[in-house]
């Protein structure tokens, strides 16, 4: 067997992985019972919090990632591996961890003064889109990143050479030629914030029609020994996630530079 | 109109040193050097993406040194043209004009000028992703022009292109250069390009300017054998000065034992420092035996070592009796079947005195 062969077949492995676990699901589907947890008010209340709070905390990731990674892109400053380390920490900690850490900043004198004279994190709607966008902001700067990266830096030398200026020929040139990948990074921000759990539940908790997202939902079924209900949840979770995904392979087409 | 003055410039462990160099209005100033010898750097320094460690640049007399790169009024085409991807030829054009806020295309005479002049027209509504590279050559330049500014720095622009297209775009570079009095500072590592579009001339080695000035006397009197050997010349001896007669200089070398007589010394002489004496390939003229009398310059007589056809001219290599010293000689087709100077044939050339120049090592 030769190496093309075997690559191949390690890339179907892991195909096969996850269908296998999709398809043993269906083990446990029940169609009316998937239709009636569907329409329940709280299932629905539950969607409705989950595309809420990860399209807020996607859009407030985008809206600092994409200065940060322009920054990190094109200028040497001190400090800026410290920064490009600092990015992966939402992977290497994780997310009940980072969930606990948020706790605990909200509960030392300065994150008390906080809650007391700004907004309040802890145990509502808020700390769901605060604990999604600490998740999410790290990779989504990394991702939009490496979109700029790819961009020569020359196009924005000759657009300032043609008497655009620094932000000018970020906004005319290195923006519109990134596009592309700043609209795949907000998707797969947003795809992670959706199935955003261990620190969700961590400082906004799981109370049931306030701040019970899907993932939340699907602990909540699991622990009552709810299967049935479970893989319900499990379904609907995997078409949003699997749908905006899926949408993410199509959107980045050809890249306009060489 | 554009001057650098002391310049220096270090970036890791290559420096620039005491850069100065002075160009003229209307005039197009050819910095030529191999690869690595800092001409990017150099041209970064003057359009502002890098700031020099000392030294000044004026235009027009002020100094620009302190002035962001889009308050400069310099434009720049560099080495890959950086043809915005995302906008169509006629909005690439345009860019400047927009980001000035100038009027649209349709009103600027300038821009509708540079487009009929670079033939450019059918092109407008184009991407840029299907444009030749002739075609990408010209977008980049009209864009450039079209905000009117009147310096023009370029980064061995043509360096991609294959020779015909190459020579086309020289003659375009020329007629814009005296249609719109353009001061252009261009870099490259081509020396027929450089020599072809320059009126005046540096040359730079290592983050050096060896030499700087007009073209002519740059081609005809290199100053030092690393200037020599840069612009090609291969027949670079040592000698030592013996004797000065009015215009007149005679030197000795070693190699051949014998009295060289040059008339065409533009170097100060200086007994302290070791002399060299050079002279073009395509210069040295293999006499037609019998003639040998006529011509009382510099003869030497020895044997054809070896013979290479390069097309349009034939490369003899030439060793003068027992000297193991080489002389390299260059001499058109036409020539070359007159005189058949085959291997192992014996043959006495002249090295014109009007021909030799002298150099410090």
């Amino acid at each position: 067997m030769n190496f093309k062969k075997l690559a191949i077949i390690f890339a179907f492995s892991i195909f096969l992985i996850y269908t296998v676990l999709i398809l043993s699901l269906f083990y446990f589907f029940n169609g009316s019972l998937f239709v009636e947890t569907l329409f329940s008010n709280r299932m629905l209340y539950s969607i409705r919090l989950s595309l809420i709070t990860a399209s807020i905390a996607t859009f407030i990731s985008v809206l600092i990632a994409i200065p940060a990674a322009y920054g990190l892109s094109r200028f040497n400053f001190k400090g800026k591996k410290l920064i490009d380390t600092i990015l992966e920490l939402p992977m290497v900690v994780s997310p009940a961890a980072l969930g606990a850490m948020l706790l605990i900043f909200f509960n030392n004198p300065f994150g008390n003064w906080f809650q007391s004279n700004g907004i309040q994190f802890v145990f509502t709607f808020y700390g769901i889109i605060l604990a999604q966008f600490i998740t999410t902001l790290g990779i989504t700067t990394r991702l939009i990143k490496a979109a700029m990266d790819e961009i020569p830096k020359r196009y924005e030398d000759v657009a300032r050479s043609l008497g655009a200026s620094f932000f000018k020929s970020f906004y005319t040139i290195t923006l519109p030629l990134s596009k592309r990948g700043i609209i795949a990074a907000a998707i797969l921000t947003w795809a992670k914030a959706l199935g955003e759990f261990g620190a969700t539940i961590t400082i906004a908790g799981s109370m049931p029609m306030n701040t019970e997202t899907i993932p939340i939902a699907i602990y909540m079924k699991l622990s009552s020994a709810d299967i049935e209900g479970t893989v319900a949840l499990i379904f609907i979770l995997i078409a949003i996630g699997l749908g905006i995904l899926y949408a993410v392979r199509i959107i980045p087409g050809k890249k306009p530079y060489a | 109109m554009l001057e650098l003055k002391n310049l220096s410039i270090q970036l890791n462990k290559f420096n620039l040193n005491n850069i100065n160099i002075s160009i003229n209005e209307s005039e197009c100033h050819v910095i030529v050097g191999p690869t690595g010898s800092g001409k990017t750097l150099l041209l970064e320094s003057i359009i502002g993406f890098r700031k020099p460690n000392y030294g000044d640049i004026l235009l027009n007399n002020q100094s620009i040194i302190d002035l962001s790169v889009e308050k400069r009024n310099i434009s720049y085409v560099p080495q890959d043209l950086a043809i915005f991807p995302h906008l169509n030829v006629e909005d690439n054009i345009n860019y400047g004009l927009y980001i000035n806020k100038h009027k649209c295309m349709e009103n600027n005479n300038l821009t509708n000028e540079l487009i009929n002049s670079l033939n450019i027209k059918h092109l407008l509504k184009r991407s840029t992703n299907n444009l030749s590279g002739g075609e990408r050559q010209r977008v980049a330049l009209t864009r450039a022009l079209a905000p009117g500014r009147k310096v023009l720095v370029l980064d061995e622009p043509l360096s991609s292109l294959h020779e015909s297209m190459k020579r086309d775009l020289w003659f375009i570079l020329k007629d814009l250069q005296k249609k719109y009095k353009l001061t252009i500072l261009m870099v490259t590592h081509d020396l027929e390009e450089a020599f072809f579009l320059g009126d005046t001339v540096s040359i730079i080695i290592d983050g050096t300017i060896y030499q700087t000035g007009n073209k002519t006397d740059i081609y005809y009197h290199p100053k030092s054998t690393k200037v020599a050997r840069f612009l090609g010349i291969r027949n670079i001896f040592e000698v030592e000065l013996k004797g000065i007669n009015n215009n007149k200089i005679t030197v000795y070398n070693r190699d051949f034992n014998i009295n060289l007589n040059i008339t065409n010394n533009a170097n100060p002489l200086n007994e302290k420092i070791q002399l060299m004496a050079g002279i073009r390939s395509d210069e040295i003229m293999i006499l037609r035996p019998g003639y040998e009398k006529q011509n009382q310059d510099n003869l030497l007589t020895g044997n054809v070592i070896s013979v290479f056809n390069k097309g349009a001219y034939h490369t003899i290599l030439f060793s003068h009796n027992d000297s193991k010293k080489v002389i390299e000689i260059e001499i058109p087709n036409y020539a070359f079947q007159k005189l058949n100077p085959a291997t192992g044939k014996e043959i006495t050339i002249t090295l014109k005195a009007e021909n030799i120049f002298l150099m410090t090592q």
